[in-house]
């Protein structure tokens, strides 16, 4: 699975909305040790922009962002392109189910420590 | 009375804009292209404010141009601009952090087609090398990139922008709307816009200068009078002159007084909560700072501010009928919800800080409690 193992641990998040989605995969990451690779399914329209700055406050790396039907792997960076009018809106559609595969990291001391 | 700190949505009219207002009521009320007493009185007022606006822009006063407000001069800078080079091509570009307002009157003149969006750092801050490559493709027929990030304070580069944007041959529209009365008028722009009730002056004043040589057509029907149709309105444009001159004096010692009141905020609101991240880095205007408050609906924590006393405002749109986050904050790849912008007005008080902040911890508690319950 995008050679990031299987996920040891599934957050549905689907119909609920911002900032609930992020809330759960707080909570599930906080219960969890580094090296455990979560799955969040959301439908949320946010979620396609919180979960990448969640990961990069968290200092946790997103592995893959995937739309819910299995098909159109996006990479999971930022990266933007000029060119692309909506740089953060991966091929998604708003409201469309996505897949986010995110592998705990260990605390950073550059990152400010979880309450 | 509470304090606002949500100078960036508007400020109240200056008492020095109001007191002009009042006279330009009573004495300059007619039509001031009559060549009669009246008439004169009123033209005399109107030449005054648009020399009084250009000295405050740094423009010559043939460059101004009022309009029924800022929004309108967006619209009328972007489609002026595009029709006035409609034979070289309809493409804009434009940083991805505009006000919506440049987006829509780029996707008006792109017939619904998206701009070409310049990306942005994750400070909010264009990125110039990728600005100079959007600039430099065939068919652009603008540029837009606004001076202060209405959102969380950025100060764009627009000595190097403009300078891509000439060396393409592209001319640059400068939003100026945030950054107008709060700070120094920026001096590289082909067209510059901005909105009187952003720096004390009165709702429904819009000023549009375009520098001289720069090929600019009406999108609209013009009257002889000049670059914008309708009866000017003249106690308006008056008591918008009259607060842009009075906020442009006073801002040596306001700017440092008011960046002062950030730097606590910056410092200060981190420490009242839990994961509560500052958005952007000094320097940065002096007057707009923007908040992650994680595992918080931004407009619940708007409205249990307000019922504290305090108005602020937030690109979170969790709960709003949209549902459409913050273009800004996803552009910058932050976290779109638990957003908290202030911007402070020029009288806020060191008093008024420490009053919100004791009030800030109670409203983040009740908001992440009605999120989910309990915090993670």
């Amino acid at each position: 699975m995008n050679g990031a193992g299987l996920p040891e641990v599934t957050v549905d998040a689907r119909g609920v909305l911002c900032p609930v989605p992020i809330i759960r995969l707080a909570r599930a990451a906080a219960a969890r040790p580094p090296g455990t690779v979560l799955e969040l399914l959301t439908d949320d329209p946010a979620a396609v922009h919180d979960v990448p700055a969640w990961c990069r406050l968290r200092g946790h790396t997103l592995l893959a962002t995937q739309v819910d039907s299995g098909s159109a792997v996006v990479p999971a960076d930022r990266a933007v392109d000029v060119d692309g009018p909506e740089p953060h809106a991966p091929n998604s559609q708003p409201g469309q189910s996505l897949r986010h595969l995110i592998r705990l990291e260990p605390p950073a001391s550059t990152v400010s420590a979880p309450g | 009375m509470s304090p606002s700190f949500d100078a960036a949505s508007g400020l109240p009219l200056r008492p020095e804009a109001r007191r002009a207002m009042e006279a330009a009521l009573e004495h300059g009320w007619a039509d001031p292209t009559r060549l009669h007493r009246d008439g004169r009185v009123a033209r005399q007022l109107l030449d005054a404010a648009r020399a009084s606006v250009a000295t405050s822009i740094g423009a010559l006063p043939q460059e101004v141009t009022f309009t029924a407000s800022g929004t309108q001069a967006i619209h009328a800078g972007v489609l002026g601009l595009a029709r006035g080079r409609r034979k070289i091509g309809t493409t804009v570009v434009a940083s991805a952090v505009e006000h919506s307002a440049v987006l829509r009157a780029a996707d008006w003149v792109m017939g619904g087609e998206d701009p070409v969006l310049a990306p942005v750092n994750s400070h909010g801050e264009v990125e110039v090398k990728a600005f100079r490559k959007a600039v430099k493709a065939p068919g652009v027929a603008l540029a837009a990139v606004q001076q202060v990030n209405h959102e969380v304070g950025a100060l764009q580069p627009l000595d190097e922008v403009h300078e891509a944007a000439q060396q393409a041959g592209v001319p640059l529209l400068v939003d100026a709307s945030a950054g107008l009365g709060s700070v120094p008028a920026p001096s590289r722009w082909d067209v510059l816009v901005g909105s009187a009730h952003k720096w004390g002056g009165p709702a429904g004043v819009g000023i549009l200068a375009i520098r001289s040589g720069v090929r600019w057509r009406s999108p609209l029907p013009t009257d002889e009078a000049g670059r914008w149709a309708g009866f000017p309105n003249v106690p308006g444009v008056v008591a918008a002159a009259t607060a842009l001159e009075h906020a442009t004096a006073d801002l040596g010692r306001g700017s440092a007084h008011r960046a002062r009141l950030l730097t606590i905020l910056r410092e200060r609101v981190p420490e009242v909560a839990e994961d509560i991240f500052v958005l952007g880095t000094t320097p940065a205007a002096p007057h707009i700072v923007c908040f992650t408050i994680l595992y918080a609906d931004g407009e619940v924590l708007v409205t249990e501010l307000d019922r504290a006393g305090f108005a602020v405002s937030s690109g979170s749109a969790c709960t709003s009928d949209t549902r459409r986050p913050s273009h800004v904050l996803a552009a910058m790849g932050a976290v779109t919800h638990g957003n908290l912008r202030l911007s402070i007005p020029p009288d806020t008080t060191e008093a008024d800080i420490a009053t919100f902040l004791a009030a800030l911890p109670g409203a983040i508690a009740t908001a992440r409690a009605a999120a989910d319950g309990d915090v993670p």
